[in-house]
């Protein structure tokens, strides 16, 4: 049954955000065409500059707009499909309420991703050509550490194999915290949905209660780096052990929030 | 076993509210229920309990001899009040939905309601009418082979050529392996489609008895009768 | 072919006495068969139950048989049928003149009066 979820709500979400991803690729496109002209177009032509200043803003807007839907699009999916008078077909359907939230969750988790990577696309298209040549140059620039020649290049790959559980930790981390963002928004919605007035100022409410608890658990856990920064303790080692702990609270409260919003949706479901 | 549906000491509350007070009930397969009662009777809310949407307070409740979940989620196929289809669909997308979840939608049976009623696949939701929608909503319900159908107000926002229609789906659909209870306050029209009548005020059973007991016991239509025990 | 359910009176009893007379006046032939009781059913707008009740009633008189894998079928005894019309009219019959006969009026001038009706 997760699959047939996954599939119907990886559909329904593709059409919000398709158009947008489409929209910022082809203005992408289209920016770095009429940059392109810009630059080579010596003729003060005033019709272009104007439609060069209208296309940027377009696609600034666009940019902005992946930016902020990228989440914000997967948390409304939710909420229309669970809560709303669309709750009404979902929660009847013959699965179970947990499937119904990791579903959810991984096809707003994917989309997420997919909008960092338009963006990443985006702004690739923008920069290709001449600044591409750029990096790719500097990264043959050999620099001198401790009488040895190195290129930037092979430095860069030697910190990577060096430093592999660092960035094991880092890539853990930010795909933790992808679940994360969107669980809090459904714990949120969750508890708003069993008041019965004032539903949206509850979500609001306990949405700034986690992430409060969540500073206080940083700020927690910053103090306690502090205490570990001994002499003779090694910064990556440092770096490591506050990663991991910092993995473990997100995992732990993104548990706890899965939990609490299906024992919700299953059983203290307030549908009007 | 002859039984679908069995309550017993059905008890939901809101706050304070008491909606189903100690509830006692049994339905048997193949028999139309109507469930009526005035607004805010706790009609919507015992069948919200059956659909799977509410839990209880106290007492038991089972279908098919069942708790309720996802089991009996399978076999129950549930018509609220409300639009529940998406507006950004079409017809097809949202049949094609039914068939995926339902292993009892019959995709025929869908086909030629949907030609009766001159509905199209490819129609958009958002496009339809109030009047549209419900009947669409009417037929993906009832293209179920379910044991249990639960409709709450099937007739009351349609026009009565639809009614008509409805109600003669719902008699031809009739299966003696299965359960229909309709909740109503449009007693006068759907009465001689009832086999029992189930009368809740206030939460409380009141009545329950056939629509010829009670036509022969008071010499009352059951829509009489209702206005005489709800009278304001 | 719209079927009249009145509001006071026992369901049953009211589809009991239509389908009696539409066998009677041949409105369903002899020796035919009738819609499954579903179809009569959603015809009448009634529950399939109260129909199958009524059809079971009617089989006790002798007007249906039912046969189990194909349906049910009006009965070929004409005989029957005209049997029961003449009982149910000289029912009608008498009951009218019995109300016709307080007004004081003959026996001839009643003949008078039916012979203006059309039959």
């Amino acid at each position: 049954m997760l699959g047939k979820l996954f599939k119907t709500e990886f559909k329904a979400s593709g059409r919000l955000y398709l158009p947008l991803f489409i929209g910022v690729i082809f203005f992408a496109v289209v920016e770095r065409i009429m940059l392109e002209l810009e630059t080579r177009v010596s003729d003060e032509s005033l019709v272009l500059n104007i439609l060069f200043g209208v296309i940027t803003v377009i696609f600034v807007l666009i940019i902005i707009s992946v930016c902020v839907s990228g989440q914000f699009i997967s948390i409304y999916r939710f909420y229309k499909s669970v809560f709303t008078d669309e709750g009404y077909l979902t929660n009847t359907l013959p699965v179970s309420s947990s499937s119904i939230i990791i579903s959810k969750l991984l096809v707003g988790v994917l989309y997420t991703v997919f909008s960092y990577i338009v963006l990443f696309i985006s702004g690739f298209i923008m920069v290709a050509g001449n600044l591409l040549t750029n990096v790719l140059n500097s990264l043959r620039i050999t620099f001198g550490i401790e009488n040895t020649q190195i290129s930037l290049l092979d430095f860069v790959l030697s910190s990577i194999i060096n430093l592999r559980l660092t960035i094991t930790l880092v890539v853990l981390l930010i795909v933790a915290a992808l679940f994360f963002n969107i669980l809090m928004f459904y714990v949120a919605f969750a508890i708003g949905n069993m008041a019965n007035r004032k539903k949206v100022l509850l979500s609001i409410i306990i949405y700034i209660g986690v992430v409060n608890v969540l500073s206080f658990i940083s700020a927690g856990v910053a103090v306690f780096v502090d205490w570990l920064t001994w002499d003779n303790v090694l910064m990556v080692n440092v770096i490591n052990i506050t990663l991991a702990i910092i993995l473990a609270v997100i995992v732990v409260i993104g548990l706890v929030c899965f939990f609490v919003t299906n024992k919700i949706i299953k059983s203290k479901l307030n549908l009007e | 076993m002859s039984e679908i549906l069995k309550c017993t000491g059905l008890t939901k509350k809101y706050g304070s509210l008491v909606a189903l007070n100690n509830l006692d009930l049994s339905v048997n397969k193949g028999q139309i229920i109507g469930l009526l009662g005035p607004n805010g009777s706790g009609k919507t809310t015992l069948i919200k309990l059956i659909a799977g949407l509410l839990k209880q307070n106290s007492g038991e409740l089972t279908v098919n001899g069942e708790k309720i979940g996802i089991n009996t989620k399978k076999i129950v196929s549930y018509l609220p009040e409300r639009t529940y289809i998406p507006d950004w669909m079409r017809v097809v997308d949202i049949i094609k939905m039914f068939e995926n979840f339902y292993e009892d939608f019959n995709i025929e049976k869908v086909k030629t309601m949907l030609d009766n009623l001159g509905i199209k696949f490819n129609q958009r939701i958002k496009a339809m009418s109030k009047g549209t929608k419900e009947k669409l909503q009417l037929i993906l319900v009832m293209s179920r082979e379910a044991q249990l159908y639960l409709l709450d107000e099937p007739i009351a926002g349609v026009d009565p050529a639809a009614r008509d229609y409805i109600l003669r789906t719902i008699i031809t659909n009739y299966n003696p392996e299965a359960a229909v209870i309709i909740s109503t306050h449009l007693i006068q029209d759907i009465e001689t489609v009832l086999d029992d009548v189930i009368m809740i005020q206030n939460g409380n059973l009141k009545i329950h008895k056939t629509v010829d007991e009670i036509r022969e016991e008071s010499g009352k239509s059951v829509d009489e009768l209702f206005r005489e025990v709800f009278r304001c | 072919m719209a079927w009249e359910i009145k509001n006071d009176r026992p369901v049953y009893i009211q589809l009991v006495e239509e389908l009696e007379m539409r066998i009677l006046n041949g409105t369903y032939t002899v020796g035919t068969k009738l819609l499954s009781v579903r179809d009569l059913a959603g015809e009448a707008q009634v529950n399939p139950n109260t129909m199958q009740k009524a059809l079971s009633e009617l089989e006790k008189k002798g007007l249906i048989s039912s046969r189990r894998t194909s349906g049910n079928y009006i009965t070929d005894d004409e005989k029957l049928i005209r049997d029961l019309r003449t009982e149910l009219a000289s029912n009608e019959v008498g009951e009218f003149c019995g109300k016709v006969k307080k007004l004081g009026i003959t026996k001839k001038e009643t003949i008078e009066l039916i012979n203006k009706e059309d039959f």
